[in-house]
């Protein structure tokens, strides 16, 4: 009798967590659904927003993991036209205005529209190009940067996706080997192009408001040498390894930022230098 | 008798006189709306209104000039090819506001509080302007000294172009609303500012990023502090507010979970039989 009584107990408990496994099951294949959906919708709407796609809208082949973008390299730096050309990009300033600049990293998935919008520096977190909901989100220009006039510093905010969107390939910048293949930056303002070198790349994370230390996530503007020297000595002390690129006052820079767990609130930071300008480019008119 | 009476009436044909006076000091103290429009080559005015109705009277903005005083309002309007200058004299306005301009546009007066430069308008103020306004798109020329100046614009297609004899305090981009600002930048040299197609053109090394700082002590006026904005409570336990990129582990935590409850239900099933 008690055997029974104890086999029907441990019968109802196996049926209640198989259930329970189940609905897990479900919820996960339903984040998963999402997941996907979310990517492809980021990709088909970037991909339309690209030069090569003069024809618009671009149908994508749903991939699992992105492949590289075979970007254009910076070796040999492309002359510059004298006069201003059309903007490559100009569909996506056109089509948003909270657009601030495109962002390529030539080799790699980084080829994203950055967005700004100093109302609500978090609006494009977790919103598409397009502003409807998105897990992939949007780079986000800081709300204390800006491209025109140009601060010291561009900080651009973006997602570590484990699809590897957004700047989900960016914590492959700890491989001095990845850093070679991959040194330059390229960043299509709304006026000029600007091409950029990678000076260091470092964890740090984001601190109390309190604490009293270097904080890369403050560094927009340098008025002075002491501020420039207190950003570039850190940062050159923090860096997983020497670039061998040099930067002095005067120097612009774009830096890349973006979540890791190696502590609490931790970030992947990858900064470069604007080492040259490329063409130049033409209002954005209709 | 007779002199008390005539004492008594000469403090009435006094007051008589002075009470009137009184009224209409008091009521000159306000500040007089006056609209001015070029007609052919003439400039023409109507007061106590922003809008310059042709329909009704209208004179020569000689005759405002007689009644304008310091703090009143002048709206400028002009539809004609041949506005010649307009000269307001050096009489401090309270607010000029441009709504219309067929033509380059040049305005003489003293120093303004607010002028507002709408948009599709071009002008050039000869005067120094506390708050300068101009709206996209426009052309503005500031041949004095403006302390903030702010361009309103919406999205990319900024079409203004501004300049700057003097200095410019403080420069603010704002949305067309003016609900929330792109930046602000501060202290251009005299001379050096300029827009162009609604970007900043003026050399870096002839403004700065940085608000000054707030004027010394001895500078301040005596009277009591304002109060400041209530500042929430720096928590000591509060991080910096940056942008959270990291990507959720949901699926993961309930593949795992589900993972274990599978094996836990496995388990019991294979021991109850």
């Amino acid at each position: 009798m008690v055997m029974n009584e104890r086999k029907s107990k441990k019968n109802f408990f196996s049926k209640f967590l198989l259930i329970i496994a189940i609905l897990c099951f479900l919820a996960a294949g339903a984040l998963a659904v999402l997941y996907v959906r979310d990517y492809l919708a980021t990709n088909r709407l970037i991909d339309g927003l690209k030069p090569s796609n003069d024809d618009g809208y671009v149908e994508v082949v749903p991939e699992v993991m992105p492949t590289a973008t075979p970007g254009p390299t910076l070796e040999p730096t492309p002359e510059p036209t004298p006069e201003p050309v059309e903007h490559p990009y100009k569909e996506a300033f056109l089509q948003n205005a909270d657009t601030a600049a495109w962002i390529q990293v030539p080799g790699t998935v980084i080829d994203y529209p950055v967005m700004w919008t100093p109302a609500d520096e978090e609006y494009y977190l977790y919103r598409g190009f397009d502003k409807k909901k998105n897990q992939n989100g949007c780079l986000i220009l800081d709300t204390d940067s800006c491209t025109n006039p140009l601060s010291t510093n561009l900080i651009i905010h973006g997602h570590n996706m484990k699809s590897g969107a957004m700047f989900g390939s960016l914590l492959k910048y700890d491989s001095v080997d990845y850093y070679n293949e991959h040194k330059n930056i390229i960043l299509y303002t709304e006026d000029v192009q600007r091409n950029y070198e990678i000076v260091a790349v470092f964890r740090s994370q984001i601190y109390k408001t309190t604490d009293q230390v270097f904080k890369f996530y403050k560094f927009f503007n340098a008025t002075t040498q002491e501020e420039f020297d207190d950003f570039y000595n850190n940062i050159k002390a923090m860096s997983l390894y020497d670039t061998g690129v040099t930067a002095e006052f005067g120097d612009n820079f774009i830096t890349l930022a973006t979540c890791t767990y190696h502590v609490t609130n931790g970030r992947f930071v990858v900064v470069a230098k604007e080492v040259s300008q490329g063409d130049r480019y033409l209002p954005i008119t209709q | 008798m007779k002199r008390i009476k005539a004492i008594v009436t000469l403090f009435a044909v006094l007051a008589m006189f002075l009470l009137p006076t009184a009224g209409l000091t008091a009521e000159a103290s306000n500040p007089v709306t006056y609209s001015v429009k070029c007609l052919g080559n003439q400039w023409r005015y109507q007061a106590n209104t922003s809008k310059f109705d042709e329909g009704y009277p209208h004179r020569e903005v000689y005759y405002m000039l007689q009644e304008m005083k310091d703090g009143d309002i002048v709206v400028v309007y002009s539809e004609s090819d041949s506005a010649p200058d307009l000269n307001l004299g050096s009489i401090k306005l309270s607010n000029l506001t441009v709504v219309t301009t067929a033509k380059h546009t040049i305005i003489f007066s003293g120093d303004i509080t607010d002028a507002f430069i709408l948009g599709n308008t071009s002008v050039s103020l000869n005067c120094n302007v506390t708050n300068g306004h101009v709206y996209d798109p426009a052309v503005a020329s500031f041949n004095g000294n403006v302390q903030n100046l702010t361009l309103y614009k919406d999205g990319h297609n900024a079409n203004t172009n501004i300049s700057c004899a003097g200095v410019v305090d403080q420069y603010r981009l704002a949305s067309m609303d003016g609900s929330y600002t792109y930046f602000q930048i501060y202290n251009f040299h005299e001379g050096k500012f300029q827009v162009m197609n609604g970007n900043v053109t003026t050399p870096d090394w002839a403004f700065s990023w940085n608000a000054p700082a707030a004027a010394a002590p001895t500078q301040a006026p005596a009277a009591a502090p304002a109060p400041q904005p209530q500042q929430p409570a720096q928590s000591a336990g509060q991080y910096d507010s940056v942008p959270k990129t990291g990507d959720s582990s949901m699926m993961i935590a309930l593949l795992s979970a589900a993972s274990l409850c599978m094996a836990g239900s496995f388990t019991l099933k294979r021991k109850a039989n």
